[in-house]
């Protein structure tokens, strides 16, 4: 999918510029979106960006319709997609819950800043990590990425529209102002790898209920406009689309081939990084802007000939339990490290037992743990031997 | 089972509806497809997006690519999709809490942009799906389930809104005059650019109830067929003769203002 304008080789740009890139490249061809710090330049330069390669960029009157209007452009048959920070994450809750229930595959971008509320608009955070989770109402799954550099940021942009295509599904990249707003290198290739969207390719008369998941749970997207006369409801519904709001049964098999669809394939996507984790006796779990910090620390302890590792979430939802589940095999001691109060520590406590300890290291109000700060912390877990 | 000829059109004819009788709705759809038929436009060539209340069953009954949105975010999914496929004909059918309470800011700005979705007001005065709950329409004094006591407020005149937020077709019908309806949908459909269609219809087992004290649909018929004055009368007659009434007619039509799918696609160059 060649983009004339699209650079390739090695480039250094800003980590908001290597979203839109990413995104352009993954075949982004419609952004809605609304001003917030620090996620603005994303929209800025979609606005100059997208009208060069045929796409559509409209600033939309707040982010509820910046949502519903992604939803609207990808049942267009067009990929589709958003940026925002907290205050709009909120706004945008419902439609996604409607892009899940819809199963209408977009991609949000979330560059989190201070919260709650108006918080800090200007300084980092990563408090919206369980908001990702659990945003909209009811029973859900979503899947959720989180991006540690300007690379990072092109390769999970194009991640994002990939896997959003295929499990057509919402997925939600979640950055952090540092990490959007970052100059680094980077690397474009030429050739992207794009997934194509889970279509319906038989014709209506042969195409059966519209809604009947394949043997993966997705069922295959109709076009509209090709006479299929889709129901795409926001209720509960049955295999053909149609509203079925007062049957148990058929709300409890929808919800649960919802689930399926994301949980049973998650290990096909889900992603850890592991850095010096052989023989590693105290593991550091961070992810985002944190395990920047957390590598620096980890390389130098490692410099000393102390048995500590970096275990870094790429995927946060599905929460990977697996690689987290391997890493306290040898570690006797796990510190997450992040910038909230201790949201994911949550989630990996539930898989400590005794005798490991679990230390949770919590920096609000902008600030990101230091190296030297988790190194402290890692050298004090090692003497509780 | 005797065969209509809208049921063609259904997806299910012998499923029943879930509208009561004396509902309004149905009047609108079938002078829609009324409408389309005179023009040769197929349902292949139409979304429906709808969002929530009895008026967004409609997607449920009659056939066509329908998006349920959720309720006041129909003109933005419209957008979105309109956008993206402009040979499509884009059909925004709201109710009057969805278009005017949740969904006001979105109305002023589809309006603002001159978006070419068609978008029709089911206006039955109320939240009727909920129960019979005061809306930003109910009628100065009107008896519902949350202003028991009378509405306090004041409605809105949503074709002036559409008016003031710049739209370029505006026109207000009711159930009865559903030839004039068709005539201004016909418009909508040929024309390029956002146009506004409100359209006054009973809701019997509600607001006929509630404040008409009767949920005999004819008699709710009769209702706004007496409470109706045409744009050309009321142009000569002073204000307190014709407020509080349904003022029907055509408020705009302006087609040199540009339209905004055609915009995005002149930026392209």
């Amino acid at each position: 999918m060649a983009d004339p304008l699209h650079h390739t080789g090695y480039q250094f740009m800003q980590g908001s510029e290597a979203c839109v890139e990413g995104a352009i490249a993954a075949g982004c061809r419609f952004f809605a979106g609304y001003p917030i710090t620090p996620a603005s330049e994303i929209a800025e330069l979609m606005a100059r960006r997208l009208p060069r390669v045929k796409g559509f960029f409209v600033q939309m009157e707040d982010e509820l319709a910046s949502m519903g209007a992604v939803l609207g452009a990808s049942w267009g048959g067009t990929r589709s997609m958003t940026a925002t920070s907290g205050p709009g994450f909120s706004l945008m809750q419902e439609n996604i819950g409607m892009a899940v229930m819809s199963e209408t595959p977009c991609v949000i971008m979330n560059v989190m800043r201070g919260g709650p509320s108006g918080g800090q608009a200007t300084q980092p955070s990563q408090g919206d990590v369980m908001q990702s989770r659990w945003g909209t109402h009811g029973d859900h799954p979503i899947i959720v990425l989180c991006p540690n550099s300007v690379q990072e940021l092109f390769d999970l942009t194009v991640d994002a529209f990939n896997l959003s295509e295929r499990y057509r599904t919402p997925v939600i990249i979640l950055s952090e102002e540092t990490t959007a707003h970052l100059r680094e290198n980077l690397y474009v290739p030429a050739e992207i790898e794009i997934y194509p969207r889970c279509r319906q390719t038989l014709p209506p008369a042969e195409a059966g209920p519209l809604w009947l998941g394949g043997s993966d749970d997705v069922p295959p997207m109709p076009d509209v406009g090709a006479g299929y006369f889709v129901s795409v409801e926001q209720n509960v519904h049955d295999e053909t689309g149609a509203a079925r709001a007062a049957d148990q049964e058929t709300g409890s098999r929808l919800i649960t081939r919802l689930h399926r669809k994301i949980i049973d394939h998650a290990h096909e996507f889900s992603k850890v990084e592991e850095r010096y984790m052989d023989g590693a006796k105290v593991a550091i779990i961070a992810y985002g802007c944190v395990s920047r910090s957390a590598l620096a620390a980890v390389k130098r302890l490692r410099e000393k000939g102390l048995p500590v590792g970096l275990l870094r979430l790429v995927t946060l939802w599905p929460f990977p339990e697996i690689p987290v589940q391997q890493a306290l095999k040898e570690a006797h001691s796990l510190i997450v490290a992040e910038m909230n109060t201790g949201q994911m520590a949550l989630e990996v406590q539930r898989l400590v037992n005794e005798p490991v300890r679990l230390i949770s290291i919590s920096r609000l109000g902008g600030a990101i743990p230091t190296p030297i700060e988790l190194m402290d912390a890692a050298e004090e877990a090692l003497t509780r031997l | 089972m005797e065969m209509y000829a809208v049921h063609k059109d259904m997806r299910n004819p012998e499923r029943p509806s879930i509208m009561c009788p004396g509902c309004g709705n149905s009047i609108i759809m079938n002078t829609t497809l009324q409408a389309m038929a005179t023009l040769g436009i197929t349902r292949e060539q139409v979304v429906l997006v709808t969002g929530a209340g009895c008026s967004s069953q409609v997607g449920d009954i009659f056939q066509f690519d329908w998006i349920h949105a959720p309720h006041g975010r129909v003109l933005p999914v419209a957008t979105g999709l309109k956008i993206v496929r402009p040979e499509l004909h884009v059909l925004a059918f709201m109710g009057d809490g969805d278009c005017a309470s949740i969904g006001g800011n979105h109305l002023i700005h589809a309006a603002r942009r001159n978006i070419a979705v068609i978008a029709v007001v089911f206006n039955n005065l109320n939240y009727g799906r909920t129960g019979g709950q005061v809306a930003p329409t109910t009628p100065h004094g009107a008896i519902s389930t949350t202003s028991p006591y009378g509405n306090v407020e004041r409605p809105f005149d949503l074709c002036a809104l559409a008016r003031a937020a710049g739209a370029t077709y505006v026109a207000r019908w009711t159930a009865l005059t559903y030839g004039h309806l068709q005539r201004s949908l016909e418009k909508a459909f040929v024309r390029k650019g956002f146009s506004f269609i409100e359209v006054i219809i009973p809701c019997p087992t509600n607001y006929g109830r509630r404040e008409l004290r009767t949920n005999d649909p004819a008699d709710n018929l009769l209702w706004i067929a007496r409470n109706t004055i045409t744009r050309e009368r009321a142009d000569t007659l002073p204000a307190r003769r014709w407020q509080g009434r349904f003022v029907v007619g055509e408020f705009a039509e302006d087609d040199s203002v540009p339209e905004f799918s055609q915009e995005l696609i002149r930026l392209h160059g």
